[in-house]
């Protein structure tokens, strides 16, 4: 049991999105995303702390991550944006009930100790 | 006062649209005046991903009317016209890999309208900041 807790935690891959997440960058996301799966992660935490701004299309890669990750026997959490204006989408969309969300990318590590 | 601008209907055009959205927003004194005017961008930038990826429209061109305590945004292409009627509301009750972008902008914007003529699609977005301080926003 430890040594799943800590291969967990290894295996926890933290993506850290800066600046704009829109349509015109998300492509870049995808490779990122194969990459990481096929290195057999599927435990994320997508640090949004650093973004400016999020549209529809960054959300909807954030579900396409969810879904992979899930069917993986993992899961997503998101770290908040520091802006308010970035988060009103997560909000709006209620995104922030699907996710579980944190406010830095350290907890996940923590939580893990405690756990042990 | 109004504005006029014509981009070409590419993706690597959204933040030059955003930013003159952003200004224009700006000179509102709205009691909250970055969550105003970035409400404002979002609206305008999903409005304008819908046009490039659905209409095949060459341009967009980007009217912006600021009075004192509102904005309008007319964005206006030549492409196919779509109803957005027919466009289904997203079960905010399940995550789904898109169909976010008009619920967004109609939750964004105090008024939205879509019409047809001459063979241009015109897209009319409105948001007062007098409507902000009555949503206790």
């Amino acid at each position: 049991m430890e040594i799943n807790i800590f291969e967990k935690t290894l295996r926890m891959g933290v993506i850290t999105l800066i600046g704009r997440v829109d349509a015109f960058s998300v492509a870049k996301l995808d490779e990122q995303f194969d990459a990481l799966f096929n290195g057999g992660f599927s435990e994320f935490v997508v640090d949004l702390s650093a973004v400016e701004f999020l549209d529809s299309a960054g959300i909807a890669r954030l579900v396409t991550l969810l879904k992979r990750a899930r069917l993986a026997g993992g899961d997503v959490r998101l770290v908040w944006p520091k802006l308010e204006t970035a988060q009103r989408i997560l909000k709006l969309t209620k995104f922030d009930r699907v996710f579980q969300m944190m406010e830095t990318a350290g907890e996940p590590i923590q939580l893990t100790v405690q756990a042990q | 006062m109004k504005r006029t601008h014509t981009f070409p209907a590419h993706l690597d055009q959204l933040t030059a649209i955003s930013t003159l959205i952003k200004n224009a927003a700006l000179t509102l004194p709205a009691a909250d005046p970055d969550m105003f005017a970035y409400e404002i961008e979002l609206a305008v930038h999903e409005a304008c991903v819908n046009i490039i990826e659905h209409t095949n429209s060459d341009t967009i061109t980007v009217e912006t009317l600021t009075e004192a305590t509102s904005i309008q945004i007319t964005l206006i292409d030549q492409g196919v016209a779509f109803d957005p009627a027919v466009v289904p509301v997203p079960d905010l009750s399940i995550p789904q890999e898109g169909g976010y972008g008009l619920f967004l902008i109609h939750q964004l914007m105090d008024s939205t309208t879509y019409h047809t003529r001459d063979g241009k699609n015109y897209l009319i977005l409105q948001k007062s900041i007098v409507q902000e301080l009555c949503n206790g926003n």
